[in-house]
């Protein structure tokens, strides 16, 4: 954990309302980034952050700082989503995907790699998204996922491979104009991290 | 067969996770292996994209959604209101005059607060709690979320007084309100300072992208400021916490007008303690250099400008941070390098020592199509090689041909031990052991040295190895070694060299012949490429006027005669200024360039920045009408320069005595080795301050002596400059230690030699500086024109007396004394 997260956490830890204000404003945005992408919807997503900050925030005082934060966080919202995928609670359906308001964005590679990560298996994107994404190590991924590291490695490399076809392929089509099937990487709703 | 890397090590590399040797291996495979490298890019250039994807902008309601939640969980409490708080407090804090404000609101358990789209504040017990209808059933309905029990508060709030969190309502739009805000000096003058760092580092983006993320995060959190650091907490008591948040507050909000007096300034390389005296001087404002900047030197140019912007380009440039103290109305500034800015500079410093090394690396792998070629065939092609080949094919038809092959063999083990700087060895010659020489190059190193002959006397031992007429080739001589070397040597910092050399002997005696195989300088400090960088600046109006720069050219002070044909890298500023009338702040660091490349003639001022800035290895940009210039490569360049005020010293001395005494020598000598080992600073001592004797301080022969002089006190040091000599029995312990590892230490012919054996040494030093005219210390100067200097050490014994070790001039030799001419 960097100087300025313990210093953060110490202060919310010490009770300092602004505190968790500023975990929030440095979070928020990773988190929720990270649940879009494991959610099926916006509006899930949303959920999803909302309740890693209620359960961070119900967690830091027993928070030792062992990881940092944003892996902590991350890990909540892993943890969170996998009991919801076991619940089988159907999800809500998602009543507004936006709020029509315009802000800078990430850029059209990254429109077209963000497709291509949704299309990846769990299996795959969790992993990428964590490491890639999210600029976690390795290890700290397979923390959170509770897997071997080897597999963790693995399987970034592999979503790497995969997201290197599709995107090649998906290149090919926009050049070509051809119907390639690429039916391999179909999406697939995100059920749970294999343990 | 090339064999290649997998997916994975590539991922391991792009993410960063790859370091070290392996690190540096894998990069060294890119260079030579298509496919690989092909593979390499597109990884990395998906993890870029993927990092762009690393933070969306949370959806507007959900900060409100989460503040009601928090209060579901417990954090405001009745013991709020009984502290006399009210149940919705607002406090309005931006400008009233402007619809959107923010809003900081505290609110009660009764009053949640929720964020609408106008920054309007509704009170609703839990509107907002979201569109995720299973995630308010679960709030609601969870006894997890229960509110107001003691056991659901958190930990730390359960045996005080409750603190209620502040909520920040900010209009949508993204803190319009906020930049109605007065920005307070110290965040206006410390603003983007390490991420300005980033712009002027010449590293792979990620890297720096990521230290800056990083220490970016550090100011963000609602307020702007850098130096005013979070309250350290000593009490959890809710009173003395609400005290040190209001002392952070204020101290935040704080502007000196005083400030906005305006400045004319002009100073060339001037040191950051002159520079703010003389600043005080013109404001009557206490601003002072802190010890870790004081020395730095700058250049400025600016014509009425606030001292406010002028501070704040100080710390744009350079990362260095404004420190404020004192009461209202006589604050006191003050110029520092936090330790982030210094870590950040020292990471620059590993990262391009690596880049050169990939560099030199790179060199070196442009032998690999030669290799193929004996000695006798590299000679041959020499003849009609390009300029480009030439010194690839020379080193290949002489000495360097052995080496060559020992490089492109490396084992991990040995280029670590290179990189560590130590040196490899092969074959079993001379000092110890080498590891045995990869088959089949023997031949071609025999091969390598054509002249060379022994000297057999008739018992069959080998008396001399060299250039001997009649001698036997080594091929004839039975019993004949070769072996070889290798030792990578910073020569000075940001600069890396391979020598090389082969070695060949018989029996007792050998010899050794050396090259330099490779030079590596890290690609981008040599090339800054600024007409790339400012590509978008190119329709700048501002830069459109022609210009003609003709910078004052400096006088050699080491010289009688007027060398007009040098000039520091402040002389073009100063000339860009007079033409341009731009404002402009650069760092300085000693560099002399010939004027003629650093002058243009009615030429765009877009233009003539790029190639003004790009000759002198500057990166320069614009901001709101100054113009910044950071040197490429200023993280190696800050630890070389030395500080004005010693300069100034031994020029005073120069012009007190007509040269440098024994005293300033030894004195230059205690300056660290990358001071020392500067080529650029060694120039600019002897062309800017005339201390054309900095070589005999400086140079690596000579300094360790200087430095072991500097070690005795200032009565043997007269005697030493009387011409007496300093007993070995007069010496301190440690000083006899060193002077009986630099003489007796180095004889391995002498066998086991003892302390008593260094009864009766002395040390003398003889110092005759060259004076007048034509005065230089270089060996093509006549020999009555030049400095003699002469370290003498008098030490153990021989059947003929004393052995004498003499360190003079470009020589050092051990030998009895009657052999000193």
């Amino acid at each position: 954990m960097n100087v300025e997260d313990r210093q953060l956490v110490a202060a919310i830890q010490a009770g300092e309302p602004a505190a968790f204000d500023t975990l929030y404003q440095r979070y928020a945005g990773r988190v929720y980034a990270f649940a879009r992408r494991i959610t099926a919807s916006p509006s899930d997503a949303e959920d999803l952050t909302q309740e890693v900050f209620v359960a961070a925030y119900r967690g830091l005082p027993s928070f030792q700082g062992r990881s940092s934060v944003i892996s902590w966080l991350l890990g909540i919202a892993v943890r969170r989503q996998r009991d919801h995928a076991r619940g089988a609670a159907p999800y809500t359906v998602p009543i507004e995907e936006g709020d029509g308001q315009e802000v800078p964005g990430p850029s059209a590679d990254a429109l077209g790699i963000r497709d291509a990560i949704d299309q990846l298996d769990p299996v795959y994107r969790v992993p990428f998204l964590l490491v890639a994404v999210q600029g976690l190590t390795h290890r700290e991924a397979a923390e959170i996922l509770e897997q071997r590291l080897g597999t963790v490695k693995w399987r970034v490399a592999e979503a790497v491979k995969r997201l290197r076809t599709v995107l090649q392929t998906d290149h090919q089509e926009d050049s070509e104009e051809t119907d390639d099937d690429v039916s391999l990487y179909t999406a697939r709703p995100y059920r749970a991290c294999e343990r | 067969m090339m064999s290649h890397y997998t997916q994975q090590d590539l991922t391991a590399l792009a993410s960063g996770e790859l370091i070290g040797w392996q690190a540096w291996r894998l990069r060294a495979h890119l260079r030579r292996c298509e496919a690989c490298q092909r593979d390499y890019v597109a990884t990395a250039s998906l993890w870029k994209q993927a990092q762009e994807l690393s933070a969306e902008e949370a959806p507007a309601g959900l900060r409100g959604r989460l503040d009601a939640a928090l209060v579901g969980v417990g954090v405001a409490t009745p013991t709020v209101r009984a502290r006399g708080i009210g149940p919705a407090k607002l406090t309005l804090v931006a400008a009233g005059a402007v619809a959107a404000a923010a809003v900081v609101v505290v609110v009660s358990q009764r009053a949640l607060v929720t964020q609408q789209p106008e920054g309007t504040i509704r009170k609703s017990p839990l509107r907002g709690l979201g569109s995720g209808a299973e995630t308010q059933r679960r709030l609601v309905h969870d006894p997890l979320h229960s509110p107001n029990t003691t056991a659901d508060r958190p930990r730390h709030l359960v045996n005080q007084p409750a603190i209620i969190p502040a909520v920040q309502i900010i209009p949508r739009g993204g803190g319009g309100a906020r930049k109605l805000l007065p920005v307070d000096d110290i965040a206006y003058l410390n603003a983007g300072v390490h991420r300005q760092m980033g712009l002027w580092a010449s590293l792979p983006p990620d890297e720096v992208e990521n230290s800056l993320r990083d220490m970016s995060a550090s100011v963000r959190g609602g307020d702007d400021f850098v130096s005013v650091p979070l309250p350290r907490l000593a009490s959890r008591e809710a009173s003395a916490i609400r005290a040190s948040l209001a002392a952070y507050r204020a101290e935040k909000e704080i502007v000196d007008t005083r400030l906005v007096r305006k400045v004319n300034v002009a100073v060339k390389g001037m040191a950051f303690s002159d520079l703010c005296k003389e600043l005080a001087e013109k404001t009557g404002i206490e601003l002072r250099a802190g010890k870790s900047v004081a020395d730095d030197k700058a250049t400025l140019f600016c014509r009425d400008q606030p001292l406010r912007d002028l501070m704040r380009q100080v710390t744009l440039v350079f990362g260095f941070s404004w420190r404020r103290s004192g009461e209202e109305g006589k604050y006191e500034y003050e110029l520092f390098q936090d330790l982030r800015s210094q870590l950040l500079e020292e990471e620059l410093r590993n990262k391009d020592r690596n880049e050169a090394l990939l560099a030199l690396d790179g060199e070196m792998q442009r032998y690999q199509k030669y290799l193929n070629l004996t000695p006798e065939e590299a000679r041959e092609r020499l003849k009609s090689a390009s300029p480009d080949e030439k010194l690839m094919l020379d080193n290949l038809g002489g000495v360097g041909w052995g080496p060559a092959h020992l490089y492109s063999g490396l084992s991990g083990e040995e280029m670590t031990t290179l990189r560590n700087g130590g040196t490899v060895r092969y074959g079993s010659i001379g000092r110890g052991n080498g590891s045995p020489l990869p088959p089949g190059t023997a031949g071609g190193m025999l091969d390598s040295m054509p002249g060379i002959t022994f000297d057999v006397g008739p018992d069959g031992q080998v008396r001399a190895i060299g250039n001997i007429k009649g001698g036997q080739r080594p091929q004839d001589v039975p019993g004949v070694k070769v072996g070889g070397s290798l030792q990578l040597v910073e020569q000075e910092l940001g600069q890396m060299s391979l020598f090389g050399a082969t070695e060949i002997g018989a029996g007792p005696a050998s010899m050794s012949m050396g090259a330099s195989l490779a030079v590596g300088m890290s690609p981008s400090v040599r090339d800054p490429k600024n007409g790339v960088a400012n590509a978008k600046a190119a329709g700048d109006p501002a830069l459109q006027p022609a210009v003609t720069v003709e910078p004052k050219t400096v006088i050699d002070a080491s010289s009688t005669a007027a060398r007009a044909d040098r000039c520091t890298t402040a002389d073009v500023l100063e000339a860009l200024h007079r033409q341009s009338g731009v404002n402009i702040v650069a760092d300085y660091y000693t560099r002399l360039y010939p004027a003629t490349e650093v002058t243009v003639k009615g030429t765009k001022l877009f233009a003539a920045l790029n190639r003004l800035a790009d000759r002198m290895r500057f990166k320069w940009t614009k901001d709101r009408g100054w113009l910044q210039f950071r040197s490429t490569g200023f993280f190696n360049e800050r630890p070389k320069e030395v500080a004005n005020r010693l300069l100034e010293r031994w020029s005073a001395s120069v012009k007190e005595h007509g040269t440098l005494t024994g005293e300033d020598l030894v004195e230059i000598a205690q300056l660290t080795d990358a001071q020392l080992d500067s080529a650029s600073m060694a120039e600019g001592a002897r062309v800017l301050y005339g201390l054309k004797q900095w070589n005999l301080a400086a140079t690596g022969n000579f300094r360790r002596h200087w430095r072991f002089v500097g070690t005795f006190g200032t009565p043997q040091r007269k005697a030493l400059w009387e011409g007496k000599a300093i007993s070995f029995e007069s010496m301190a312990l440690s000083q006899q230690q060193w002077y009986f590892s630099a003489t007796m230490g180095q004889r391995s012919d002498l066998g086991q030699a003892r302390l008593e054996d260094m009864r009766g040494s002395t040390l003398e030093v003889e110092y005759l500086p060259a004076t007048g005219a034509g005065a230089e210390t270089t060996t093509a100067a006549p020999e009555a024109a030049r400095d003699h200097l002469m370290f003498t050490y008098r030490y153990g014994r021989s059947e003929k007396g004393p052995y004498v070790m003499q360190v003079g001039h470009f020589f050092a030799r051990h030998g009895p004394l009657n052999n000193k001419e």
